[in-house]
């Protein structure tokens, strides 16, 4: 019996620091690219949205980067965006962007543009978050 | 009673696991007040607001960042941006950001404009005309850079109306003039449209 409780407690104290530890990004969509998906920071539930392509150029000296966002599903879909900027060594360059909300229609595409603040940034991640439906 | 002390034990380590509010070093007496997200999308009014001010600070950033009209940090002023919607705007504040972040990226250099020129005379003048300063430590008169470019923007705004929709659509543009040439070297404009119903 005595063992038995233990084991009990064990379990649920083990399930209680689970619950109180929750991952810093969510999962992203599996038909991402995994060369796509190492720029992105995903955050919510949102599996019909993709980013099929980003593309990065320099420009002037400042690094300039596209990325294509997808909206595969039937409803359109709200959602927040930001570029942040790192230098060679990952760290974050400036303040970061402003956040900006964008609507994408059902079964359409948008180009999310973003441009470098300094010319010493030599990587980024794109911040999505998407709204509940 | 053995078993009894045990499940307490139990509830406890529980209550201890899930519990998530912690205090903070702060002294309020209730949640009234908090410190926000500078950078998050502001959606109380579809007046102009703080998300329209960075929105289109970045995007004219970004497009002069990458112009290759700005080529050998050349030295810029900026001259008259106007307000020409029915609100009450601070067109200066939206340039100051534009500013700020083209002076950080080290792309051009900024001289004094017109509002800022009386501080630089004054400053000068205290300098070579009070008698307290050593003689090679002065700003010399005579010596100031002149702006080869000058920024001159605008903002406009087109606001429609009826009885369960207000849709509010603002237009910056910003241009670059040379000022030996007069020619228009750069211009980009960004558009915000804000839908609000009842």
């Amino acid at each position: 019996m005595n063992r038995f409780l233990n084991a009990c407690s064990a379990l649920l104290l083990s399930g209680a620091c689970l619950v109180a530890a929750p991952a810093l990004a969510d999962a992203v969509p599996a038909g991402v690219s995994p060369a796509v998906a190492a720029k992105l920071a995903w955050r919510g539930d949102a599996p019909d949205m993709g980013v099929p392509e980003i593309r990065v150029a320099r420009r002037g000296g400042f690094l300039s980067v596209q990325s294509d966002l997808r909206n595969g599903g039937e409803k359109d879909q709200t959602l927040y965006y930001r570029y942040r900027w790192l230098d060679q060594s990952g760290n974050q360059v400036g303040d970061g962007d402003a956040w900006k909300q964008l609507n994408l229609f059902a079964k359409a595409r948008q180009t999310l543009k973003g441009t470098a603040p300094h010319p010493s940034v030599a990587d980024f991640r794109l911040e999505l978050s998407f709204e509940a439906p | 009673m053995k078993t009894r002390i045990l499940l307490a034990l139990m509830l406890v380590g529980l209550l201890a696991g899930c519990a998530t509010k912690r205090s903070q070093p702060v002294v309020r007496f209730d949640r009234q007040v908090n410190y926000g997200d500078a950078k998050a999308v502001e959606l109380v009014t579809n007046e102009f607001g703080s998300s329209d001010l960075q929105l289109i600070a970045e995007s004219m950033v970004g497009s002069l960042l990458e112009t290759e009209v700005l080529q050998g940090r050349p030295t810029v002023t900026i001259a008259t941006v106007r307000n020409k919607t029915s609100e009450y705007v601070d067109t200066t504040n939206v340039m100051n950001s534009i500013r700020t972040a083209l002076t950080k990226s080290g792309k051009v250099r900024f001289v004094a404009n017109i509002s800022e020129m009386q501080n630089q005379v004054d400053e000068l003048n205290r300098q070579n005309q009070s008698g307290l300063y050593k003689g090679n430590t002065t700003a010399r008169l005579g010596k100031m850079t002149a702006a080869k470019y000058r920024f001159e923007g605008e903002l406009t705004s087109i606001v429609k109306q009826n009885s369960s929709t207000k849709d509010v659509f603002y237009k910056f543009t910003l241009n670059l003039f040379d000022n030996e040439e007069g020619t228009l070297e750069w211009a980009d404009e960004k558009e915000i449209r804000k839908v609000s119903k009842r």
